[in-house]
């Protein structure tokens, strides 16, 4: 506070003389935390507080944030999208004159994310990773998101940075870029974070990239095209996560010991998975049954597996075995399933299974994406049926999401309800939350979210003897009239947007 | 803390430290709470606590509720650090989403003060180096600005505009295409 003392400002205001104590206002703020609010606005309202006064007039210069992309710099609401050369001449434009006014300080992250640029435009991208490097930035993001057809992508310029330039950025993402100079690499000193999307690298290239960062914790690789193998085992390795996804000739991964988080997304293929592994998602393309995988490939071995994910298209029903236990260790088991590809064949109820086979799990979620020709359950479509009973003496927490109120999944939350003795809450969202949603959501869907809301209510509450169950409320009028989106995060519809630029 | 062995325990409970408001109040609270604030971690690692820690900049009606704040987030960040060091059990719902959610409720109610008081807990946030308060409080601000034109925000903040005509023309112009 006794920043504020003398502030000549502080005597003009009318305010200050009521008071012993003048009101503190916001521009007394320390310029410091000035920049830090500044910092947490999209950048177009960062610039516009410049104009607020003539002590706000250069705040935003040392923004610590600066999010550039089609959103935040080109899209205008109610105007449509604009045509793309115009769009990238101005993106080109506005990038510049934000960059030429920032104090070159304190910067954390640089983000560009914007689809049409290429290497005919290296002239700029350069000028931008040379601010990077004088402002010090930590996090660098290039992401061009897709390569543009007949373009030559954006060759990163590896040559600018040197083990002094290179050693202030913590992360960084590279998207849809060239690694032609990938033989001028040096090492980069405090690089944890490498995330790699749509990049043409080749086995040994990417080896040759993980030697010179040593302190790597987490490497992403997605749409890499040319990649056949991927061993993370090199001596002083420390990479904790590993992230796959899409690299459609990859045959092999080696995976290190002291590997704790796996994610992979894919078609199949054995993975020797390490015995130091916490967490593991798992998405295999030609996997229809995410039972049938938990049957079949996932080994029963690794002591330490505390949290599964496996996301998979319910297509075909699995054959269940008399008894088994597979997951002698999980604690947290998360299924992302998609039944709505027509998945008559698959039986919701099969998860029941699941309690016979993690038998100390504390935790599960089962996020469901429904077929909406199935409708929600109603007396004349029979009794509900009901499974041996199946004790679980762990389980606390059961979390289910796309609950439509059709028959099989109102089965299987009774079957849950019935068997667990310790269950603290079982949380039900009509809505789905699937990260999968693929656009094919519909008017429809928003109706079922009532169905869901009316079918836990009347079945589940009879249910509930511990009194645990709570239940997302969607109200008639909020689905009626209402584009189901809107009933969803909101992350959702803003991705959607910006894919149709 | 809590699960420490009886050495411990005693350690834990001796370890008490009071902070001094700038009106001579004294507040109470554990070492936990208190190295909430990088400020006063560094003061008991130098070993200059004894007697009281004098907080001339913060007010005691501040000071009660950045107590309160660390005392929420000092169980959380406890509840943290066990999942993360150890395979145990104990920790682990802890940590889990519906534990986060109440946190995140608490901040919610925490954040629901007039503007005054809430500049005055930024301010103790800085002098007392506590990142997540500061970030919390910083984040308020931003979002009470997002979406508001410039004579809304100056309204809001009793923002005067010193900005000649010309001055004003010029910045526009340079920036004309955040204002479009």
């Amino acid at each position: 506070m006794s920043k504020r003392k003398g502030s000549s400002k502080e005597k003009q205001r009318p305010l200050a003389k009521k008071r012993k104590r003048p009101m503190l206002q916001l521009s007394d703020l320390p310029m410091d935390i000035l920049h830090s609010i500044v910092s947490r606005l999209p950048i177009r309202q960062a610039v516009r507080t410049s104009i607020l006064s003539n002590h706000w007039k250069h705040v935003w210069c040392s923004c610590r944030n600066l999010k550039f992309s089609f959103r935040s710099l080109v899209y205008k609401k109610g105007s449509g999208i604009p045509r793309s050369c115009k769009s990238k001449y101005d993106f080109i434009q506005r990038v510049d004159a934000v960059l030429r006014q920032h104090s070159g300080a304190g910067v954390e992250k640089l983000e560009v994310e914007f689809f049409p640029l290429h290497n005919e435009h290296a002239e700029h991208i350069d000028r931008w990773v040379k601010f990077a490097i004088a402002s010090k930035t930590k996090q660098l993001i290039l992401d061009f998101e897709a390569q543009c057809r007949g373009k030559e992508p954006y060759t990163f310029p590896f040559q600018l940075f040197d083990a002094a330039t290179g050693s202030h950025l913590q992360s960084m993402k590279l998207g849809a870029i060239s690694l032609k100079q990938l033989a001028s690499i040096k090492p980069f000193l405090n690089l944890k974070k490498l995330e790699l999307v749509d990049v043409n690298i080749t086995d040994d290239e990417l080896k040759l990239m993980l030697c010179c960062c040593n302190v790597l914790e987490f490497i992403g690789i997605s749409r890499c095209k040319l990649l056949t193998r991927l061993h993370t085992s090199h001596p002083r390795n420390g990479i904790k996560h590993l992230q796959v996804s899409q690299c459609p000739l990859l045959q092999e991964i080696e995976l290190h010991s002291g590997l704790i988080t796996l994610e992979y997304e894919g078609p199949l293929m054995p993975l020797a998975l390490p015995s130091t592994l916490r967490n593991m998602s798992i998405e295999f393309s030609d996997i229809f049954s995410a039972l049938a995988y938990v049957l079949t490939e996932l080994p029963s071995t690794l002591r330490h597996l505390e949290t599964l994910t496996l996301r998979s298209e319910e297509l075909e029903r699995a054959t269940l075995p008399n008894r088994a236990l597979n997951f002698l260790y999980i604690r947290h088991l998360r299924l992302e399933l998609n039944y709505g590809y027509l998945g008559l064949k698959a039986d919701v109820l099969d998860l029941a299974f699941l309690l016979h086979a993690a038998p100390v799990m504390e935790k599960l979620e089962i996020h469901m994406l429904m077929d909406t020709s199935l409708q929600r359950y109603r007396k004349c479509h029979g009794k509900l049926r009901s499974l041996p009973s199946c004790p679980h003496s762990h389980l606390k927490l059961v979390e289910i999401t796309g609950f439509y109120g059709q028959k099989a999944q109102l089965e299987l939350a009774q079957h849950i309800l019935g068997n667990s003795a310790i269950l603290k809450a079982m949380k039900i969202d009509p809505k789905p939350t699937v990260t999968r949603i693929d656009g094919d959501l519909f008017m429809k869907d928003g109706l079922c979210f009532f169905d869901g809301y009316k079918v836990a209510k009347k079945y589940l509450r009879k249910a509930d003897h511990l009194g645990v169950v709570s239940v997302v409320k969607v109200r008639r009028r909020d689905v009626e009239n209402v584009n189901p989106y809107h009933l969803i995060d909101p992350y959702w519809i803003a991705a959607l947007v910006e894919d149709q630029s | 803390m809590a699960s420490a062995g009886s050495g411990d325990e005693k350690a834990a409970a001796a370890a008490m430290i009071t902070l001094i408001s700038s009106d001579n109040e004294k507040f109470e609270v554990t070492e936990a709470t208190a190295t909430l604030s990088q400020t006063i971690r560094h003061m008991i690692e130098d070993g200059c606590t004894d007697g009281g820690v004098p907080l001339p900049n913060v007010t005691s009606k501040i000071l009660a509720r950045v107590i309160e704040y660390c005392k929420k987030h000092a169980t959380a960040a406890a509840g943290e650090e066990g999942s993360s060091s150890s395979f145990s059990d104990a920790a682990f719902l802890e940590v889990d989403r519906a534990f986060l959610e109440e946190l995140e409720e608490f901040d919610d109610a925490f954040l629901e003060v007039d503007r005054a008081t809430l500049f005055d807990l930024i301010l103790a946030a800085n002098y007392l180096d506590i990142k997540g308060l500061l970030n919390l409080t910083c984040q308020k601000v931003a979002d009470s600005v997002k979406g508001k034109t410039p004579e809304q925000i100056r309204e809001m903040y009793n923002i005067v505009n010193d900005l000649t005509p010309e001055e004003e023309a010029e910045i526009r112009r340079e920036t004309q295409w955040a204002f479009e």
